[in-house]
C-alpha cells in the first residue's frame, strides 16, 4: 500500500472514532455500529479538503460494511 | 429594496417550494422555527453582532427569491448590524411565558420570498441576567434540517469572536453556487430522469395512505396544525438503542418499521406510503454552509401482519430505505410529474404522511449555545408528521397533525399506537407486527346509548300478555273499518293458539306466516309466540322456487294464512273458531312449557351471496332487549301510535308491531294507503295521527317532500333504516319546520336486529349530509376490528363486530354458514360479523363506510359513490343520482346518471367541480328516466354499469376535440399552452394535465398570464378545471 495511503487510512479510523463509540472491524456493518447516512458524510466531509469534491451520495447506499465503507472513503481522499 | 450582488440557480426542490408558496395561502407553512439557549452573559451587543456574522457567513441566509421571467434566486450584499433582522427583548420575569409568546408571534408571521434575509430572530435576555434565548424563523427554501448544526457552530464560534466572516464569506459563498451548480446538473442526468419514472410508475399503483378517511373528508385545509412531543424517557429510548443494534438497522430502518405499521394499522390498508426528507448535498464544501438541500421521496412499504417486527425491518423497510437512498437525487416535483396524481385540493400530491429523521441536536461542550430546540408553527405541511431526533436526553418524537384532518382524538390515538409499537418492537422485535398494536376502542365498543326500561319477564309473550290484562279496552291493532282491543287481540290469540295446537304445532316448530291484513297478522305472531314456536313471513309474491326454498330451509311445516306456501296452510278464521270450540279442554297453548329467553321468535330470510338467500333465527333474548331499548329511546307510551309500514318479511316490522304492544299503544295498519304511494301514505300518518314511522331511507325524501307544506301534530320520531342514510336541505327543511319531530338513523343487519342509532331534530346545529350510525343500544356491544384483529382506535376503519344481547341463534339450518358469521368472543359472548366497514370517528360515534360495492377506488383514492351523489342531488331539478365506477386501473373512473326535471348537465358538473375533488367528479354524467332496481328495491348498479358502456361508446362518437376559437382570449392562452407543452393546439376544453400541464409549467402559465393580462389567477383555481376555455373564464372573472 501506498504510504500515503496508509495515512488516510489512520486519519479514516481516528475521524470514524470520532463519531462511533464502539468497537469495530472491517466486518462490522454500519447500521450496527451507529454510522447512518448523515455521520458517514460528515466522516468524509471531516476528511477531504477540497470543498469542491462532489460526491456521488447513491453510491454510499452500497457500503453496508465498515470494510467498504473505509475503502470507498479511501478513495475520495486519494482521488 | 433588497441590494443584491448576484444571481444563484434555484434546484427543482427549491421551485417546489416557490410553487407551493405561491398555491398555498399560508405564510409560514414553510417556516423552520428554533429556539437556542445561550450564554446568558453575552449581551445583546454580542449577539447582534453573532448574528449579523451567521448571516454574512451563510449566503444562503442572504438569499431572495423571483419568479420572472423565470425563477431565479438572487445574493444579498452582507448586511450591517444595524440592518440584522433582530429584536431584543428585555425580560424581567416570567421568562418561559415570554418565550412562548416571541415563539407564537415568531411563527405566525411569514416571509415574502423576494426580500432577504428569509430570517427574523428575537432575542430574550432575562434582566437578572441568567437567561439568554435566541430564537429564529427561517424559511425553508434556504433552510433544511442539516443547516441546524452549520449555524450553531456559525453562531458559537461569532459569539467566542472565532467567525472570521471576511476570510470564509467568499468561499462559502462559492460553495453555495458550486453546491446549486451541481444539484441542477445532478438532477439533469438522464439516470435521474429513469429513476423519476420508475418511482412515479410505482406511486401510480399504489394505494396513497389515507389517515381517518370518511365521507366528506376535507381535500382542501387550512393548514393549521398542532404538534404533540412524545419523547422517549432513558429507558426507552436505550431499548429502542439496543433493538437497533441487535438488528443491524440503522434508526431510520427502525423507525420507519413502526411508522409503516402504524400508517397501515390507521390506514386500513397492508401497505404505507409516507415520504421523508433526504439529505443531498452534493459537494464537500456544502456542509459548512445553511441552505436546502433535501430531496424528499416516497417510501412504499408492505405489511404483512404474520411478519414479525425484526423480518419487515430488514426486509420490506430495509429494502425500501435502500431504494430511497440510491434515488437520493431525483427532484420531488419530477416524480410527481411522472406519478400524474390527482391535483385537486392543497394536499401534497404524492403522500400524506411524512417521517423526518432529524439530525442531532447536540452541541459540544463550552459552546455558548447550550443547547437547541425546534418548535412546530401551528401549521401542518402534511396531514400526519413524524420528527425523531437524536437528542442528548434520548429519543424525542413529535407528531404533527393537520387538525382539520386529523381531529385531536384521532391524533391522540395515533400517538398512542405509535408508542406502543415502538415499545413492544423494542422490547421483542420478533413480535408479530399485528401484536405491536392492543385493543384501543374498548371503551367505545361497551358505551351504549343508556336507554332502557326493565322488562316485566324475560319473554315477548309474557310481556305482552301483561300489558294486554292491564289495558283490556284500549285499541291495540287499528286498520281501516277495524279495531281490535287488548282484551280481544288477548282472546283471539289464546284461541288461534289453541289451534294451532290442536294441528300439531309445538315449541321450536316454524310456523308460516301468509295473513294479508294487519290485524289478522299480529293475532298469527302472537298466537305462534305463545307457543313458543317461530314465525316465518311468507311473502307470496315471491317466486315459488325461492318459497320453497324458505320453507324447507326452516323446515316449515304449517302455515297461517291463505295463498300457497307449499305447506298447509289454515286462515286465522278457521284457527280461531277451532281453538273458541275447544274451549276450555282446548286451552291447549298452557301446556307447552316454561318460556324461555332462547325460544326463537321469527326465521326472517335475506339475500345470500352464494344464491340462495339464508334464514335468520332470531329469539327472545335479544328482541326483549331491543324492546326495552325501543320503548325508552323512543318515548313509547300508551299513546303511541305507530305506523305499520314495512313488509311482514322485514324484521323493521318487529320494531313496529311488538314494542308498541309492550307499550299499550296502538298498532295503526298502512293499508288503505299503497307502500309505493308516499303521498297516500303521508295522508294516512296525518288522518290516523300517527306518532311514530319507520321508513326505509330510500322514502325519508319522498316522504318529506309529499309532505311539503303539511302539518304534523301528533308525529314524534321518524325512524329509518335499510342502508346509508344520507339527509339534504329538503330533509332539514322538514325537521327544522317540524321541531318536535327527531329523525332516528337506525343500523343493524337481520342477523342481529337493529343495533345502533345515530339521532338528529331542529336542535341540532350541524346535520352531517352522511349521517352516522351513531352509538350501540343498551345491552349491545359494538366491535370494530381493524386490520391487525385488535378493537380499532377511533379513526381506523375495520369490520363491525355485534355481541352482547343481539346476535341470533344462527341461520336456519345452515351449520357451516352460522359459524362463519357468529363467532366466538374472546372477550365475552357471540359476535356477529357484519362485513360492514366502519369506523369510530373522532367524537366516538360510529360512521359506516360500506361495503365494497359502495366504496370503489380512483386512481388509488377511496370514492363513497354516496357522497358523489348527494352533491349531484342536491344541484336543482335532480330528483335522484347514482354513481358508478368503471374500468380498469388508471382508467377506472366515475360515471353519474341522474334521474332530473330538464337536466342542464352542464351546470351540474359545474356543480361537482365545485364540490368535489377532480378524482370524483364523474367523468361522464347521463339522464335517466327511471334508476333501476334491483328485486328488494335496492339501485341496480349491474344493470347501470351495462348502460354505460353503451352510452359512453355513442358519446364517444359524437365528440370532437374543439380546436379552434374566434375568442382571443382562448387563442392566446392555446398559443401559450401550446409553448408550454409543445403541442400544436391543445384542446380548449381538454384538461390540460392530460396533455402534460403540472404545477411547474402551470405555475410560468400563471406568471405570464399576469404579465400579460394585470390579473393573478390562483394555481388552485386553475387546477381545478385545468382547461384553456376555463382559464380564459378565470381570467375574464378577474378583469
Amino acid at each position: 500500500m501506498d504510504p500515503a495511503v496508509h495515512i488516510f487510512v489512520d486519519d479514516i479510523d481516528a475521524t470514524i472514532r470520532r463519531f462511533v463509540r464502539v468497537p469495530f472491524t472491517d466486518a462490522s456493518t454500519l447500521a450496527e455500529i451507529g454510522l447512518d447516512s448523515l455521520t458517514t458524510l460528515r466522516v468524509v466531509a471531516a476528511l477531504v479538503p477540497d470543498g469542491d469534491r462532489e460526491i456521488d451520495l447513491a453510491e454510499l447506499a452500497d457500503l453496508k460494511t465498515l470494510g467498504q465503507f473505509r475503502a470507498w472513503v479511501a478513495g475520495q481522499v486519494t482521488r | 429594496m433588497t441590494a443584491t450582488i448576484s444571481s444563484t440557480p434555484v434546484t427543482e426542490s427549491q421551485l417546489g417550494l416557490l410553487v407551493v408558496h405561491r398555491s398555498v395561502p399560508v405564510g409560514n407553512l414553510y417556516t423552520v422555527l428554533v429556539e437556542l439557549r445561550l450564554d446568558p452573559t453575552r449581551s445583546a451587543a454580542d449577539v447582534r453582532a453573532a448574528l449579523t456574522a451567521v448571516l454574512n457567513a451563510q449566503p444562503a441566509l442572504r438569499l431572495a427569491f423571483r419568479e420572472l421571467p423565470e425563477p431565479a434566486a438572487w445574493l444579498r450584499e452582507p448586511f450591517t448590524p444595524r440592518e440584522a433582522p433582530l429584536r431584543h427583548v428585555p425580560v424581567d420575569r416570567d421568562f418561559a411565558e415570554r418565550t412562548r409568546r416571541e415563539l407564537a408571534e415568531l411563527a405566525a408571521e411569514g416571509f415574502d420570498l423576494g426580500e432577504a434575509p428569509l430570517l427574523r430572530a428575537v432575542h430574550l435576555r432575562a434582566t437578572a441576567g441568567d437567561e439568554s434565548v435566541l430564537l429564529i424563523s427561517v424559511h425553508h427554501t434556504v433552510f433544511d434540517g442539516y443547516s441546524l448544526q452549520p449555524l450553531v457552530r456559525d453562531l458559537d464560534a461569532a459569539l467566542a469572536g472565532d467567525l472570521d466572516v471576511d476570510g470564509v464569506r467568499p468561499a462559502r459563498e462559492r460553495a453555495l453556487l458550486r453546491e446549486l451548480d451541481a444539484q441542477v446538473k445532478a438532477g439533469a442526468a438522464d439516470s435521474v430522469e429513469e429513476q423519476a419514472k420508475a418511482i412515479g410508475a410505482r406511486l401510480r399503483e399504489t394505494t396513497a395512505t389515507v389517515l381517518y378517511p370518511r365521507p366528506n373528508r376535507p381535500a382542501t385545509t387550512d393548514f393549521r396544525g398542532a404538534r404533540r412531543e412524545l419523547p422517549l424517557s432513558p429507558e426507552r429510548s436505550a431499548a429502542v438503542d439496543r433493538a437497533i443494534t441487535a438488528l443491524g438497522v440503522t434508526p431510520f430502518t427502525f423507525f420507519s418499521a413502526a411508522y409503516s405499521a402504524v400508517l397501515a394499522r390507521h390506514g386500513g390498508a397492508d401497505q404505507a406510503v409516507f415520504g421523508s426528507p433526504l439529505m443531498a448535498r452534493r459537494t464537500i464544501g456544502s456542509h459548512d454552509l445553511c441552505g436546502f438541500f433535501v430531496n424528499t421521496l416516497p417510501l412504499v412499504v408492505d405489511v404483512d401482519w404474520d411478519r414479525s417486527f425484526a423480518e419487515h425491518a430488514r426486509t420490506a423497510v430495509d429494502r425500501e430505505v435502500d431504494g430511497v437512498r440510491r434515488a437520493v437525487t431525483v427532484p420531488f416535483n419530477r416524480v410527481v410529474r411522472h406519478a400524474a396524481p390527482d391535483r385537486g385540493g392543497n394536499r401534497n400530491p404524492l403522500f400524506s404522511a411524512m417521517l423526518a429523521m432529524q439530525d442531532s441536536t447536540g452541541t459540544p461542550p463550552g459552546s455558548a449555545v447550550r443547547s437547541v430546540r425546534e418548535h412546530g408553527t401551528g401549521t401542518a405541511k402534511f396531514d400526519l408528521w413524524l420528527g425523531v431526533t437524536p437528542t442528548p436526553g434520548g429519543w424525542l418524537l413529535e407528531l404533527e397533525h393537520d387538525v382539520a384532518l386529523l381531529p385531536e382524538p384521532i391524533a391522540a390515538a395515533v400517538a398512542d399506537s405509535l408508542l406502543h409499537a415502538l415499545d413492544r418492537a423494542a422490547a421483542d422485535p420478533s413480535t408479530p407486527l399485528r401484536d405491536l398494536f392492543e385493543d384501543a376502542s374498548v371503551e367505545e365498543a361497551h358505551r351504549a346509548d343508556g336507554y332502557y326500561g326493565q322488562p316485566p319477564c324475560a319473554d315477548l309473550d309474557g310481556w305482552l300478555a301483561r300489558v294486554a290484562a292491564g289495558r283490556p279496552d284500549a285499541v291495540a291493532v287499528e286498520e281501516e273499518g277495524r279495531a281490535l282491543t287488548y282484551a280481544e287481540l288477548a282472546r283471539e290469540v289464546a284461541a288461534v293458539a289453541t289451534g294451532l295446537r290442536g294441528r300439531g304445532v309445538e315449541p321450536g316448530r316454524v310456523v308460516g306466516l301468509t295473513t294479508t291484513t294487519l290485524v289478522d297478522t299480529v293475532v298469527a305472531m302472537l298466537a305462534v309466540l305463545r307457543l313458543r314456536a317461530t314465525f316465518l313471513p311468507l311473502d307470496l309474491a315471491l317466486p315459488a322456487e325461492r318459497l320453497a326454498h324458505m320453507v324447507g330451509k326452516a323446515d316449515c311445516r304449517i302455515a297461517v294464512g291463505g295463498g300457497d306456501p307449499g305447506v298447509p296452510v289454515h286462515p286465522v278464521a278457521e284457527l280461531r273458531a277451532a281453538g273458541e270450540a275447544g274451549g276450555e279442554a282446548g286451552d291447549a297453548a298452557n301446556d307447552v312449557g316454561e318460556p324461555s329467553e332462547e325460544d326463537g321468535v321469527y326465521v326472517m330470510f335475506t339475500s345470500g351471496s352464494t344464491g340462495n338467500p339464508k334464514g335468520v333465527l332470531m329469539h327472545n333474548r335479544p328482541l326483549v332487549n331491543l324492546t326495552a331499548w325501543q320503548l325508552a329511546a323512543l318515548d313509547m307510551d300508551e299513546g303511541t301510535r305507530f305506523l305499520q309500514y314495512a313488509p311482514l318479511g322485514f324484521d323493521v316490522s318487529f320494531q313496529e308491531i311488538v314494542p308498541t304492544l309492550a307499550a299499550g299503544g296502538t298498532v295503526v295498519s298502512r293499508e288503505p294507503a299503497d307502500r309505493r304511494d308516499v303521498p297516500a301514505v303521508v295522508q294516512r300518518v296525518l288522518d290516523t295521527a300517527v306518532t311514530h314511522v319507520y321508513l326505509p331511507v330510500a322514502a325519508l325524501r319522498p316522504f318529506v317532500q309529499a309532505a311539503e307544506g303539511l302539518r304534523f301534530e301528533h308525529l314524534k320520531y321518524v325512524c329509518v333504516s335499510g342502508e346509508q342514510l344520507t339527509v339534504n336541505d329538503v330533509v332539514r327543511d322538514f325537521f327544522a319546520r317540524h321541531p318536535g319531530v327527531r329523525l332516528v338513523n337506525l343500523y343493524g343487519p337481520t342477523e342481529t336486529h337493529a343495533v345502533t342509532t345515530h339521532r338528529l331534530s331542529a336542535e341540532d346545529s350541524h346535520w352531517p349530509s352522511h349521517v352516522p350510525i351513531g352509538v350501540p343500544l343498551t345491552g349491545v356491544t359494538a366491535q370494530v376490528v381493524d386490520r391487525t384483529g385488535h378493537l380499532a382506535p377511533r379513526g381506523v376503519v375495520g369490520e363491525l363486530l355485534l355481541g352482547g344481547d343481539c346476535p341470533a341463534r344462527g341461520y336456519v339450518n345452515e351449520p357451516e354458514r352460522t359459524a362463519e358469521r357468529f363467532v366466538p368472543d374472546p372477550r365475552g359472548t357471540t359476535r356477529y360479523r357484519t362485513g360492514d366497514q366502519v369506523l369510530w370517528d373522532a367524537d366516538g360515534v360510529l360512521v359506516f363506510l360500506g361495503r365494497d360495492d359502495h366504496q370503489v377506488k380512483i386512481r388509488g383514492y377511496r370514492v363513497e359513490l354516496g357522497e358523489v351523489e348527494v352533491v349531484a342531488q342536491q344541484h336543482p331539478g335532480v330528483r335522484r343520482a347514482v354513481a358508478v365506477a368503471r374500468g380498469d386501473g388508471a382508467d377506472r373512473h366515475l360515471v353519474l346518471f341522474v334521474q332530473a326535471d330538464e337536466p342542464d348537465l352542464e351546470a351540474l358538473r359545474r356543480r361537482l367541480t365545485d364540490a368535489l375533488p377532480p378524482y370524483m367528479v364523474p367523468l361522464r354524467t347521463f339522464t335517466v328516466a327511471e334508476v333501476p332496481l334491483t328485486g328488494n328495491g335496492k339501485v341496480d348498479r349491474a344493470a347501470l354499469l351495462r348502460q354505460a358502456d353503451a352510452l359512453v361508446d355513442e358519446q364517444r362518437a359524437d365528440e370532437a376535440g374543439r380546436t379552434t376559437t374566434d375568442d382571443p382570449l382562448e387563442a392566446g392562452l392555446q398559443a401559450l399552452w401550446a409553448e408550454l407543452l409543445d403541442h400544436p393546439a391543445p384542446p380548449l376544453d381538454r384538461s390540460l394535465l392530460e396533455l402534460g400541464a403540472h404545477s411547474l409549467n402551470a405555475l410560468v402559465a400563471l406568471s405570464r398570464v399576469e404579465q400579460e393580462h394585470g390579473v393573478r389567477v390562483p394555481i388552485l383555481d386553475f387546477f381545478r378545471d385545468p382547461t384553456v376555455a376555463a382559464l380564459a373564464e378565470l381570467v375574464r372573472e378577474r378583469r
